[in-house]
């Protein structure tokens, strides 16, 4: 069976350079049959790594221990569901979903823009699969998860752990689940508008159809990374036990990176399609926001940056950075060759306008990212250039990047109310004056109340300033609709939406950051206290009185569980217990023990409480965050979710429009020639 | 360039020029010089009373701690060669320590050197190189060496 698996991985990758071949053919010679080909030979590559992945995830279900990896990563007595995703607990298994998830894409991108072939869709098809290559290249040669422990060398010979060894205790998480699959998605998915932009520029079809279909390409995975960044804050907060959900770790930037260069992106796409500005500009962006994807790759793979999660230190780091390398040249090789096919078509008017306010959006972005990057990146070049260490850490970023954030929140406020190419002063004022006011009365009550912290206050103001233009665009729209059809309030602002989904969705996708903002401000607000106590004694925190009560211990077949108990009370009376506890897996050589927080959440604040453990007296070590607003970054999320799917939902007028603009799709021996 | 392209490539100047200032103020304001116990000895005179990581091991059996003010005290050493080691440098830290906290663990301190072969810290990361990452074969091994070892 693992023999199969590795056989299946193989054909795969024979499958993957043919691709590359017949789609790079293809798309010289024009001829249909060769891009069918291509396009036959992805369907297979796809099918196949599916079945490898199959295997590998039966390899875990049934238990077979004489496979290195799954002996590594799983053990018998874990639960079912998560011996599948035991998969991706370690590199190998990762690694194979990587490639499932980037096989995926491809089959739907080659399958989905069938309607429109020709020479760029064949390159991008080639281009798709050369990504595909390497990291097959890099499972079957360094990677393998097939392999069984009789194939390796340094295994005493007749070793096999009868059970399993177990996955990481702390992977042992729902969200853990899903995170990594998500943000691969966000990850691997920007292959599909990378290869496009490539196969536009090598086939010079620099038209905006490139734009055009892989718009929507785009926001997925953008959408994807970003809840999967969120996915994994929520782990980090609920399992990792630090009080936070975001640490400025080098991985977590890795993340973050492309995220902003996409973000970037998205908005300057709209600049191109309506005025067919910022065309280099915009493969600029999709370019560096794939090289950044493969960038974090490297840096969560080869331990070059010290971070709290890297995967152990592996042969896989340097091709990595190889492969960043190779893709920089080969873009920038291509975008340098057909900068003249790029020229502007439109002129940049008045700084007060649309145009204005992306270039600004663009501006940021980009600032953001290089802070960001060299932040990251420091500890290396410092490294490099002086021969001492420097690190910079949470506090760089947080002095660079609230700045930057509270302009871009502004921003998010007035961009999309700025007419295109020049807003009047008397618009301004119609627009602007109400949220204004909001922001300033916002603000004053901040104060008012005794915020002193600067940013915080700023930070409110300006969320109230963008919540109220987000409802007024929706209320002036319903109301302008409401008259003109004699439709209900609530029915015009719902046909509204329906008609214009791109930009409704939009708001609702603002309006869910604004809410991720208002979480991110809670953090000015955050108290921390370590205490360690004995059964009876209490302690207070925020007006919070919090009590021990004393603990429970339970030994059970994989770990030893103390529970402690503690009471909380406000002004007197009993709001709730609180159970923290600590698990010790005392099987593992490691004794390792992980945190269960106790989290009592609001929409005001979060009590969280961990339990770290007891002296040798007796008395019972507790650290206690009280973390104002957490949540409101959980349902800015959901909210953010909902502006996404009114965003991607098909639309049927769009698709007729397109029909209309573009004629009937080209399926033809002569349409493609 | 026409007067508008002027003005437009002056504020995307006045732009850069405020986030690279941002990025450079970061820095210098919160940047930390990183040593291991060996490279702060040659160092020492230059860093004295100003915050910095140090990296070092822990020397067996120097934990002392007081359980009730969640003080602590330790000594941390860099291993030198196959059995050898640098000096030993005490650190004092007040706080709760995580569980990776214990003899011969790796340690990453947070603050200031007193100059006097002491370390007061206010930050304490106790590494634990494996933490998201299987164990070796031989802790493999060492886990399941009381079990009857079969080959299937």
């Amino acid at each position: 069976m693992p023999d199969l698996g590795i056989y299946l991985l193989y054909l795969a990758l024979f499958a993957s350079i043919y691709a590359v071949i017949s789609g790079v053919v293809a798309a010289k010679t024009r001829r249909l049959d060769l891009t069918i080909s291509s396009e036959r030979a992805v369907t297979a590559q796809f099918t196949l790594i599916a079945l490898a992945f199959l295997i590998l995830e039966y390899l875990f279900l049934t238990d077979r221990f004489d496979v290195f990896f799954v002996a590594k990563s799983s053990s018998r007595d874990l639960p079912t569901p998560y011996k599948i995703t035991a998969l991706w607990s370690a590199m190998e298994g990762s690694l194979l979903l990587w490639s499932l998830v980037l096989a995926s894409f491809t089959f739907a991108a080659v399958h989905i823009v069938k309607r429109r072939r020709g020479p760029g869709a064949a390159y991008a098809t080639a281009i798709m699969a050369a990504n595909q290559v390497f990291f097959l290249g890099i499972i079957l040669l360094y990677e393998n998860p097939f392999l069984l422990i009789s194939d390796i060398e340094n295994v005493p010979i007749g070793f096999a752990p009868a059970d399993g060894q177990g996955m990481n205790p702390l992977l042992v998480h729902p969200a853990m689940a899903i995170h990594p699959p998500i943000l691969y998605s966000g990850y691997v998915g920007f292959v599909v508008p990378f290869a496009f932009a490539m196969g536009a520029l090598i086939s010079r079809n620099l038209d905006e159809e490139w734009i055009r279909t892989t718009r929507r390409w785009t926001l997925i995975p953008w959408f994807l990374l970003g809840v999967g960044q969120l996915l994994g804050g929520k782990w980090a907060y609920v399992v990792l036990g630090w009080g936070g959900y975001w640490g400025w770790d080098p991985v977590e930037n890795a993340a973050l990176l492309p995220f902003l260069t996409a973000t970037a992106f998205i908005h300057s796409v709209m600049i191109q399609e309506k005025k067919g500005m910022l065309k280099v500009w915009n493969i600029v962006l999709i370019l560096t926001t794939y090289t950044l994807c493969i960038f974090g790759t490297f840096i969560t793979r080869s331990g070059v940056v010290s971070s709290v999660h890297t995967f152990a230190q592996s042969p896989v780091g340097p091709r990595f950075l190889g492969f960043v390398i190779a893709i920089l040249a080969f873009s920038s090789f291509f975008l340098v060759r057909r900068l003249n096919l790029l020229k502007s078509e439109a002129h940049y008017d008045s700084p007060v306008s649309r145009e204005g306010g992306f270039l600004l959006n663009n501006l940021l972005f980009l600032g953001a990212t290089f802070a960001v990057l060299w932040g990251t990146m420091f500890p290396v070049l410092s490294e490099a250039v002086t021969g001492s260490k420097i690190t910079v850490g949470p506090p760089f970023f947080n002095t660079v990047m609230i700045p930057i954030g509270l302009a871009l929140m502004l921003l998010t406020g007035v961009g999309p109310l700025l007419a295109w190419r020049k807003t009047s002063p008397a618009g301004l004022k119609r627009h602007f004056t109400w949220p204004s006011i909001v922001a300033l009365v916002t603000a004053t009550t901040c104060v008012a109340f005794g915020i002193r912290d600067v940013y915080a206050t700023i930070s409110f103001g300006i969320c109230a300033f963008v919540i109220v233009t987000i409802f007024s665009e929706f209320h002036r729209g319903a109301i302008a609709r409401g008259s003109s059809s004699n439709e209900s309030y609530l029915r015009a602002l719902w046909t509204l939406c329906g008609r214009n989904k791109r930009r409704y969705g939009g708001y609702i996708a603002h309006f869910g950051f604004v809410l991720i903002f208002i979480g991110f401000t809670g953090n000015a607000f955050n108290e921390m206290r370590e205490v360690s106590l004995k059964k009876g004694d209490s302690f207070e925190i925020s007006g919070y009185r919090i009590d021990y009560e004393g603990y429970d211990f339970h030994r059970g077949p994989m770990r030893e569980i103390i529970q402690t108990q503690l009471g909380v009370y406000v002004g007197g009376s009993r709001l709730g217990t609180l159970f923290p506890e600590q698990h010790i897996y005392y099987k593992r050589p490691d004794q390792q023990r992980t945190t269960e927080v106790a989290v009592r959440s609001g929409l005001r604040e979060d009590l969280y409480v961990l339990y770290e453990g007891q002296s040798q007296d007796g008395s019972a070590f507790f650290t206690v965050y009280v973390n104002p607003l957490v949540m409101w970054v959980w349902i800015g999320a959901w909210v953010l979710t909902a502006g996404m799917v009114v965003v991607i939902w098909p639309d049927k007028r769009e698709k007729i429009r397109r029909r209309r603009l573009t004629g009937a799709p080209p399926q033809t021996q002569e349409a493609v020639a | 360039m026409t007067a508008k392209q002027t003005k437009l490539a002056f504020g995307i100047a006045t732009i850069a020029i405020c986030i690279v200032s941002l990025v450079v103020v970061g820095v210098e304001k919160t940047s930390m010089y990183y040593f291991t116990v060996a490279e702060l000895e040659a160092r020492e005179a230059d860093f004295v009373g100003k915050k910095i990581k140090l990296a070092g091991k822990v020397v067996p059996g120097s934990i002392i701690r007081d359980d009730a003010t969640l003080n602590i005290s330790f000594r941390v050493w860099e291993p030198v060669g196959d059995k050898g080691h640098t000096q030993a440098r005490v650190v004092t830290y007040k706080g709760i320590v995580p569980d990776t906290f214990r003899d011969e663990a790796d340690v990453i301190v947070e603050g200031k050197t007193q100059g006097d072969g002491t370390f007061v810290a206010d930050h304490l990361l106790a590494k634990c190189p494996s933490k998201y990452e299987s164990k070796s074969y031989e802790e493999m091994k060492a886990l399941h060496n009381d079990k009857p070892v079969t080959k299937s």
